[in-house]
């Protein structure tokens, strides 16, 4: 968790993050659309399960 | 060279801006240069040692030549937070990127592109991607934080590539695509431009001009539309779905050519064409350099600092007999075709910097120490003041005594040119205002002159209006 914490001290921005992958290549448009899906996926469970637990 | 002393102290003072990375601390010592590590950050640099872009890199003078130094010991006594102390070589004169021209900080752009590149294909990155961690030496950039050198996890992004736009590839878009100074954005905020700021600064045009709708237009979009996710979720799920090391080489790369094609290079400014068009400039130009040059040439100087360098004429001839000549000049474009002649003639121990002593660079940052101002990084032993003091006085509105104070304030020999009432660059500065300089004369000046310095020689100019003066600091 150190070593994470101090690679991290410079914030790499969140928008910046994504937009490395769309400057990738076409590589990385796949990987950008794989982790829209995955994200997608995520809200779509995180949803169902706080409906459940209301 | 690196010359190691008897010891080091318990006490470091470290540099006022070395503390963001929390792995390590520069300090000074007797003259060298030493960087105290935590345990980690001596693993790292294990690492970083054993790597042959690194060791080349040293050789050839891009990244700054570093080792252990022998005296590890030392780093535990100073703080239980170091392991290991490295010695890293000194360079001759701090600087920062809104000191540099265009050119620079485009060279400067290209080498940590071309060293992360490398990096890459030894499976190591850079924690990070600020023109602070470049220095001048001459106009050659090093590369100076051998810390920020760090393995590549697999899957990893690039962490530095938001600062890398901020810092380098914003301020050179917008000096090539805009013709606006980058200085004073750098100056105003040490971070850089956000990609919001730069997006509003672009126009209609610009949106099309190459790279501009990823790194800045997306860019600026998608922050904002991503700051909620959380950046350790969204760096593991990037993983997660494929991101390897050859997404950031070929971003790298594409940053590379994007950069080689931006320029910036106007057909003219205030004082590009000074040394031609102006008449006196042209009458005394013989006499000046043999009085310049039979100044310099009895003895060796460490630092010279010439002020209103224009092209450099003077810089050229002080540097045969200086390990330095920070060649000083106000006018952007001025500096930019000097230090670009001097790189292509591979013209040693000039470094050209953008500087105005009216306006210098001030302390800023964290308690305004962080980055110091201009005067507390260079020690000059010899200042040529040729042709500014009229500029400074009547073009400034600066006080004649405060700027004799200011330059014996550097404990410096100087060469300092009075130009008087009667010369046509006086007349043209006086031209559309009042005449409120009533002090401003040969007699006032050399009044406040021989207060602070003993005046070794003084040539008349055959332009009838201007006088040179050689003068050495009053004990």
């Amino acid at each position: 968790m150190d070593l994470m914490v101090t690679l991290a001290y410079l914030d790499p921005g969140t928008g910046s993050m994504l937009l490395q992958a769309l400057v990738g290549g076409s590589a990385g448009l796949m990987v950008l659309v794989r982790h829209l899906y995955r994200s997608w996926k995520y809200r779509g469970t995180a949803t169902a399960s706080a409906r459940n637990e209301q | 060279m690196l010359r190691e002393p008897a010891g080091l102290p318990a006490r470091p003072d470290y540099v006022a801006g070395s503390f963001r990375d929390r792995a390590g601390r520069v300090f000074e010592h007797d003259g060298e240069i030493f960087r105290a590590i935590s345990e980690q950050a001596r693993e790292e640099w294990e690492f970083a040692a054993s790597l042959e872009f690194v060791r080349n890199g040293m050789q050839r003078h891009e990244i700054v030549p570093t080792k252990y130094s022998r005296q590890h010991a030392a780093a535990a006594a100073i703080s239980d937070e170091w392991t290991a102390v490295l010695h890293h070589e000194r360079l001759p004169l701090v600087t920062y990127p809104y000191e540099w021209s265009f050119s620079m900080l485009r060279d400067a752009a290209l080498l940590h592109l071309d060293l992360i590149q490398r990096a890459l294909s030894e499976d190591a990155i850079f924690k990070d991607a600020t023109p602070f961690n470049i220095q001048f030496d001459g106009v050659r950039p090093v590369f100076i934080d051998t810390a920020s050198i760090v393995r590549l996890r697999p899957g990893a992004l690039w962490e530095g590539y938001r600062q890398f736009c901020q810092m380098f590839l914003y301020p050179l878009m917008l000096q090539s695509f805009r013709g606006v100074d980058f200085q004073p954005f750098l100056r105003g905020r040490l971070d850089g431009i956000s990609p919001e700021q730069f997006h509003a600064l672009t126009s209609f045009r610009d949106k099309f001009r190459r790279g501009v709708l990823t790194h800045v237009v997306l860019h600026s979009r998608l922050q904002p539309a991503s700051q909620h996710s959380g950046a350790e979720r969204i760096s593991e799920s990037l993983k997660e779905s494929g991101f390897r090391k050859s997404l950031i080489e070929n971003n790298i790369a594409g940053l590379t050519r994007l950069i080689r094609g931006l320029s910036w290079t106007p057909s003219k400014s205030r004082w590009s064409d000074y040394d031609r068009e102006a008449e006196p400039v042209r009458l005394d130009a013989q006499v000046k350099e043999n009085f310049v040059r039979e100044v310099t040439a009895p003895r060796h100087w460490k630092q010279v600092w010439d002020v209103g360098c224009n092209l450099g004429r003077y810089s050229r001839i002080a540097a045969a007999s200086a390990d330095l000549v920070v060649a000083l000049d106000s006018d952007h474009l001025t500096v930019d075709r000097l230090y670009r002649s001097l790189r292509d003639e591979g013209v040693r121990g000039i470094t050209p910097l953008v500087y105005n002593p009216a306006d210098p660079s001030p302390g800023l940052g964290w308690r305004c120490t962080e980055r110091a101002e201009f005067a507390d990084r260079g020690r000059p032993d010899l200042i040529l003041f040729l042709a500014v003091l009229h500029h400074l006085v009547i073009g400034c509105n600066l006080l004649l005594p405060d700027v004799i104070d200011w330059l014996a304030e550097r404990r410096a020999a100087l060469v300092i040119e009075f130009v008087d009432r009667r010369d046509p660059q006086v007349q043209s500065l006086l031209a559309n205002r009042d005449d409120v300089f009533p002090d401003y004369s040969r007699e006032a000046f050399e009044r406040c002159l021989r207060r602070r310095f003993t005046v070794r020689r003084t040539v008349d100019l055959p332009s009838g209006a201007r006088t040179l003066f050689h003068v050495t600091p009053s004990a």
